[in-house]
């Protein structure tokens, strides 16, 4: 298990031998492959995390994001909300860092 | 730690990001197209019309293109919701000036994606783009061409009929 980035009531870690990931937020564990996360992420990336903020409608105090296929259900918080993204956005830049160093070894032994 | 996202995904997020947003903007041109085609067919225009019903059609592809791309390398291809299209125009000259000026914001969109699949080292999606440039190429010429029939024969009943006559024929040759 590799630990990809944590937020104060969340963290995200990677299970190698699972090819998956496990999101655990307030004490909540989700299991998600590969697909999943970046379905995960693209979901969270399309909420306007702004206009929510400045919007006078009482429903965007509230949100129910959909994990992958309907499995389960988050239902977050506007300030979830924001520590979710920050989460989720975290871990797919250290991610993206991680491919960046296999492909700079992968380069090394080319050489 | 293994590297499970490049073993899922072939292209990066931000790329995948100005693909999708690319196909929204084909997606647009396909239905900007289908209102043009409308136009021209209640104003008798019945060559631009079928030009444009058949430019409708082929940003249809384009669409689908991208969005296959998208699925194969692993992301997230998302169908695009198409906002309202202009479909009053006052002259036939005014709907192929839209068409170019569509075109062009369609080539620079490509332009760009091209230009960050460079900067970010995305040699295959560089090369899949390099189709859209050169299709892109042909687009402009072709309804550019059609625009240089209305300076040299004017718009009179006339002139639009033999300018509607001779829409379905141009075509790039390289």
């Amino acid at each position: 298990m590799h630990l990809i980035h944590q937020t104060e009531n969340g963290q995200i870690v990677q299970a190698d031998k699972e090819n998956c990931f496990y999101m655990t937020y307030k004490g909540m564990e989700y299991k998600m492959n590969v697909c999943s996360f970046i379905a995960f992420k693209s979901k969270i990336d399309t909420y306007n995390l702004e206009l929510m903020l400045m919007s006078d409608v009482t429903k965007n105090d509230l949100e129910i994001i959909p994990l992958c296929n309907k499995d389960r259900f988050l239902v977050l918080t506007l300030e979830e909300m924001i520590e979710v993204k920050h989460l989720v956005q975290g871990a797919l830049v250290m991610l993206e860092l991680n491919s960046i160093v296999h492909q700079r070894i992968n380069r090394a032994n080319l050489v | 730690m293994k590297d499970l996202l490049r073993q899922r995904v072939a292209v990066q997020d931000s790329i995948i990001k100005k693909l999708n947003n690319q196909v929204k903007l084909e997606a647009q041109a396909s239905a900007a197209y289908l209102a043009m085609a409308a136009w021209c067919d209640q104003n008798a225009y019945d060559h631009s019309a079928k030009f444009f019903y058949e430019q409708s059609s082929e940003e249809r592809e384009h669409m689908m293109k991208l969005f296959h791309y998208i699925s194969d390398m692993g992301g997230i291809a998302v169908s695009p919701a198409v906002a309202g299209s202009q479909s009053e125009f006052s002259s036939l000259k005014e709907v192929f000036e839209t068409a170019l000026e569509n075109e062009i914001n369609v080539t620079e969109s490509i332009n760009q994606i091209v230009s960050d699949c460079r900067k970010n080292n995305d040699f295959a999606t560089e090369n899949f783009m390099q189709w859209f440039v050169k299709e892109q190429v042909e687009e402009e010429f072709v309804i550019r061409r059609i625009l240089d029939y209305f300076e040299m024969l004017g718009e009179d009943p006339k002139s639009l009929l033999m300018i509607d006559e001779r829409v379905g024929g141009v075509s790039y040759g390289e």
